[in-house]
C-alpha cells in the first residue's frame, strides 16, 4: 500500500486552526475570522515583494505572524535590525526567506517563532533537518512532487508549513520589470500584469513594487490533503487576488478536503516531476 | 593592494587549459552530477582528477560546483561524491544547498566550501549564518553593490567572489523557476531554459514584454572592487567558446597586472572595453554596482545579439626554422584580410595575409572549412594555443 492511498483513507475534516493565511487586505480578517480561521501572515511594509498591501508593526494584532520575503540588502538589513529592537513580544512568529534573519533574530535574543521560507529550496529531507536546527519550522517548496513531499514529512524533524492553496510565485527579480516596461515603450503603468509565454502559452501574473517583481503563476495551486496531518505545523493559503467571498469558499472546501479543481487552480508539480538533465527527456 | 584572483569558466577540458594558458588563476567547473549546468559538457571524476593535477601543476586551482538544490533522490550517492572529490584534492566546492555543506563537514573534508551565487547573499547576517557553518567565500549575489559588498567585507572578513563577467539572471539567483513551468526542467538542478530570454504578451499592449537583461561587464570598476576587498573576479560561461573564454580572461588578466604595477591608463581601460564588448554577443553593463538598473539595464525590441565570427583560427604549432604558423581554421578568411595573432606571452600584433597554403603546402586563397589547417607565414614567435582573429582595434588610437 503507498503512503498515498493510506492518507487518502483519512476521512476527517481539516482543522481551520492549522491555516496560516497570508493577509492581502486588511479587511479580509474579520470575514476569515468567521470562519474560524485564527493565524494570518501580515507582510511587512518595506520588507515584502509580491503584495499590494503590507503592514507596519503597529497594525499587526496579538498573535499575527511577520512575513519578510525578501532578499536584503544591507541597507535594509540594519533597518531592520533597528526596527526589530523594539519588537512587540504580542508578534507569534516570523516567516522569512532570508537566512541573515536568522542571525539578526540569534543576535537579538528574539523569542519569537521562527519559520524559514525560501521558495524553491525546501525540497529534500535532509537539507530541512540541517535548517530546521535553526528554525522551528520550514514551508516545503511547491516544485516537488506528493511522493517527494510524503518522504520530506517521514523524514523531517519537526513538523513543517505545506502550502495547500495560493499563489505560487515562480521567479523573483530585483529589478523593477513593469516599471522599465512601460519606461521603455512610454506606456501606462500596469501593475499587475499578465504575462503570457508565447510559445508555451502559461501565463504569469506579475505584480511589482520598489523592491522588486514577482511572477506568480496564473492558477492557484491546490496542494494534496494526503499527507501526514501530525508532521504538520500550518497549512498556508496565499489569497492574493480572491475576494472575500471566494477565499471564505475555499477555506470551506478545503476545510472539507473538497477534491475538485476549477479552471482556475493546479496542482503545481504534485503528479508532474520536473527533469533534471534533457537527456532525461522522453523521445517521442 | 592584497592579490586577488582571477576566475574561469571550465566548461570542458579544452577550456580549462585554454582558461589557465590565458591567465586565469583557478577554474570552476560542474561535475557530471550535481552541477548547474546540467547540459555542459562537463567533468568525470576522472576528468576532474585530470584537470586538477594540470591545474596543480601550474600552481593554480580548481573549484567544482555542487550547487544544485537537491530532491531527495539527489541526495544517494552525494557522500561518495565528495569524498572522492576530497581524495582528488580539488582546492573547493561551491555548493549553495545546507545539506552539501553538512556533509563535507562530517566527512572532514580538506577542501574549502565556497558559497554559490544560487544562495543570493546580500547583506552581512546572511554572511556570517554560513560563516558559522565553515563557508570561507562566498560567492555574492549579483544584486550587490558596492556597499553591500564593502560592509560584508568588514562585518565578516570572509573571502568574497564576485561575477565581474558574463550573462545575467534576470531573477535573483535560485529564485527562478520560469523553466520548470513552461518547458518542466528543473531550473534549479542544472536544466535552465532560459524564459527570461523569451517574448511574453500582454493584454492590451502591442509590444511584447521582455524581461531580458543585458549583460555583467565590470571592467570600469576594477579597482574599486579591489579597494574594496574583492578577493576573486568571476567570469561568467562555462557554455561559452574557448575563443571567448581567452579574449575575456587575457583582457581581465592584463586589467588586473596593469592595476597592480600601478600602470593602468585610461586608453588601455577604453580598448579592454571595446574589446570584450566586440567578443560578447551582446551588450553589457556594470549593472547592480552602482545603482539599481532600469530598462537601460535590459532588452526590448530590436535586441542586438550577433553571432561573433571574429574567430579566425587556434594556432596548433609554430615552425621557428620556416617561420611558418599552422592554424586550424574556425572561421573563414581570405588571402589580404587584416587579422591579428594574441595569447598569453603575446603582445597581440597584426599583419595582413598576403599567403595561405593548405595542409599538402598548396597555395590557396580562402580557408573556407571548419577544422582545417593551414599554413601561414608569419615572422613572430607563436605558441600553441595562441590564437587568430580579424583585426578588431588598433591599440595606438588609444594611447
Amino acid at each position: 500500500m503507498t503512503l498515498a492511498t493510506d492518507y487518502q483513507s483519512v476521512k476527517e475534516k481539516m482543522n481551520p486552526n492549522k491555516f496560516l493565511v497570508i493577509v492581502t487586505d486588511k479587511e479580509q480578517i474579520k470575514t476569515l475570522k468567521e470562519a474560524r480561521i485564527t493565524n494570518f501572515l501580515f507582510p511587512l511594509k518595506d520588507y515584502c515583494v509580491g503584495f499590494f498591501h503590507s503592514f507596519s508593526i503597529d497594525e499587526i494584532p496579538e498573535n499575527g505572524y511577520l512575513y519578510i520575503n525578501r532578499m536584503l540588502d544591507t541597507d535594509s538589513y540594519q533597518n531592520l535590525e533597528r526596527l526589530f529592537i523594539s519588537l512587540p513580544s504580542t508578534i507569534k512568529g516570523i516567516v522569512f526567506e532570508d537566512l541573515g534573519l536568522i542571525t539578526l533574530l540569534e543576535k537579538l535574543k528574539l523569542p519569537q517563532e521562527r519559520i524559514l521560507y525560501q521558495t524553491h529550496f525546501a525540497t529534500n529531507y535532509e537539507s530541512i533537518n540541517e535548517n530546521l536546527k535553526f528554525v522551528d519550522s520550514i514551508v516545503i517548496s511547491t516544485d516537488i512532487t506528493e511522493n517527494e513531499i510524503q518522504e520530506i514529512l517521514k523524514n523531517c524533524n519537526k513538523p513543517l508549513v505545506y502550502m495547500l492553496y495560493g499563489l505560487v510565485p515562480v521567479m523573483y527579480s530585483r529589478r523593477t520589470l513593469l516599471k522599465n516596461f512601460s519606461t521603455a515603450f512610454s506606456l501606462p503603468y500596469k501593475n499587475p500584469l499578465t504575462l503570457k509565454e508565447k510559445i508555451t502559452n502559461n501565463a504569469f501574473c506579475a505584480v511589482e513594487n520598489e523592491y522588486g517583481t514577482v511572477l506568480y503563476n496564473e492558477k492557484y495551486y491546490k496542494g494534496t490533503y494526503h499527507i501526514d496531518d501530525t508532521k504538520i505545523k500550518f497549512y498556508l493559503i496565499n489569497p492574493l487576488f480572491l475576494s472575500k467571498e471566494e477565499q471564505i469558499k475555499i477555506i470551506q472546501s478545503l476545510i472539507q478536503k473538497e477534491e475538485t479543481r476549477n479552471e482556475k487552480e493546479d496542482q503545481g508539480f504534485l503528479y508532474r516531476p520536473t527533469i533534471y538533465k534533457i537527456k532525461e527527456v522522453p523521445r517521442e | 593592494m592584497n592579490k586577488v584572483e582571477l576566475l574561469a569558466p571550465a566548461g570542458d577540458f579544452e577550456k580549462l587549459k585554454i582558461a589557465l594558458l590565458y591567465g586565469a588563476d583557478a577554474v570552476y567547473f560542474g561535475g557530471q552530477d550535481y552541477s548547474l549546468r546540467a547540459n555542459a559538457k562537463n567533468f568525470s571524476l576522472e576528468e576532474i582528477k585530470a584537470a586538477t593535477e594540470f591545474a596543480h601543476q601550474l600552481q593554480k586551482k580548481v573549484y567544482v560546483t555542487v550547487n544544485i538544490v537537491f530532491h531527495n533522490q539527489d541526495l544517494e550517492g552525494l557522500e561518495n561524491y565528495l569524498k572522492k572529490l576530497d581524495e582528488i584534492k580539488i582546492d573547493a566546492i561551491i555548493a549553495s544547498d545546507i545539506v552539501v555543506l553538512s556533509i563535507a563537514k562530517k566527512i572532514h573534508a580538506s577542501f574549502e566550501l565556497h558559497l554559490s551565487t544560487q544562495s543570493s547573499v546580500l547583506n552581512e547576517g546572511a554572511a556570517e549564518f554560513y560563516k558559522n557553518l565553515g563557508v570561507t567565500r562566498i560567492v555574492l549575489a549579483r544584486e550587490a553593490s558596492k556597499k553591500d559588498i564593502e560592509r560584508i567585507k568588514t562585518a565578516t572578513g570572509l573571502e568574497l567572489e564576485c561575477f565581474v563577467h558574463g550573462a545575467m539572471c534576470t531573477s535573483i539567483s535560485g529564485r527562478c523557476v520560469l523553466s520548470n513551468y513552461c518547458t518542466n526542467r528543473d531550473a534549479n538542478r542544472g536544466g535552465c531554459a532560459q524564459i527570461c530570454r523569451w517574448e511574453f504578451d500582454t493584454e492590451g499592449q502591442e509590444q511584447p514584454f521582455s524581461m531580458t537583461s543585458k549583460d555583467l561587464n565590470m571592467i570600469t570598476h576594477i579597482k574599486e572592487m579591489i579597494d574594496i576587498g574583492v578577493n576573486s573576479f568571476k567570469v561568467e560561461g562555462r557554455m561559452r567558446g574557448i575563443y571567448y573564454i581567452a579574449t575575456v580572461i587575457l583582457t581581465y588578466r592584463r586589467l588586473l597586472d596593469k592595476i597592480f604595477e600601478n600602470k593602468l591608463t585610461e586608453g588601455e581601460k577604453n580598448y579592454a572595453r571595446d574589446v570584450l564588448n566586440r567578443c560578447a554577443n551582446r551588450e553589457s553593463t556594470p549593472q547592480f554596482f552602482e545603482n539599481l538598473p532600469t530598462e537601460k539595464e535590459q532588452y526590448f525590441l530590436g535586441r542586438d545579439e550577433v553571432s561573433n565570427q571574429d574567430f579566425l583560427g587556434l594556432v596548433k604549432s609554430y615552425d621557428t626554422e620556416k617561420k611558418m604558423v599552422t592554424v586550424e581554421e574556425r572561421n573563414i578568411f581570405h588571402i589580404g584580410d587584416t587579422v591579428e595573432f594574441f595569447g598569453p606571452n603575446l603582445e597581440t600584433f597584426s599583419m595582413t595575409l598576403s599567403t595561405i597554403y593548405d595542409e599538402e603546402n598548396t597555395p590557396i586563397t580562402t580557408a573556407n572549412h571548419p577544422g582545417m589547417l593551414v599554413k601561414i607565414p608569419v615572422d613572430a614567435n607563436l605558441q600553441e594555443f595562441d590564437m587568430m582573429r580579424i583585426k578588431m582595434f588598433d591599440k595606438k588610437n588609444y594611447v
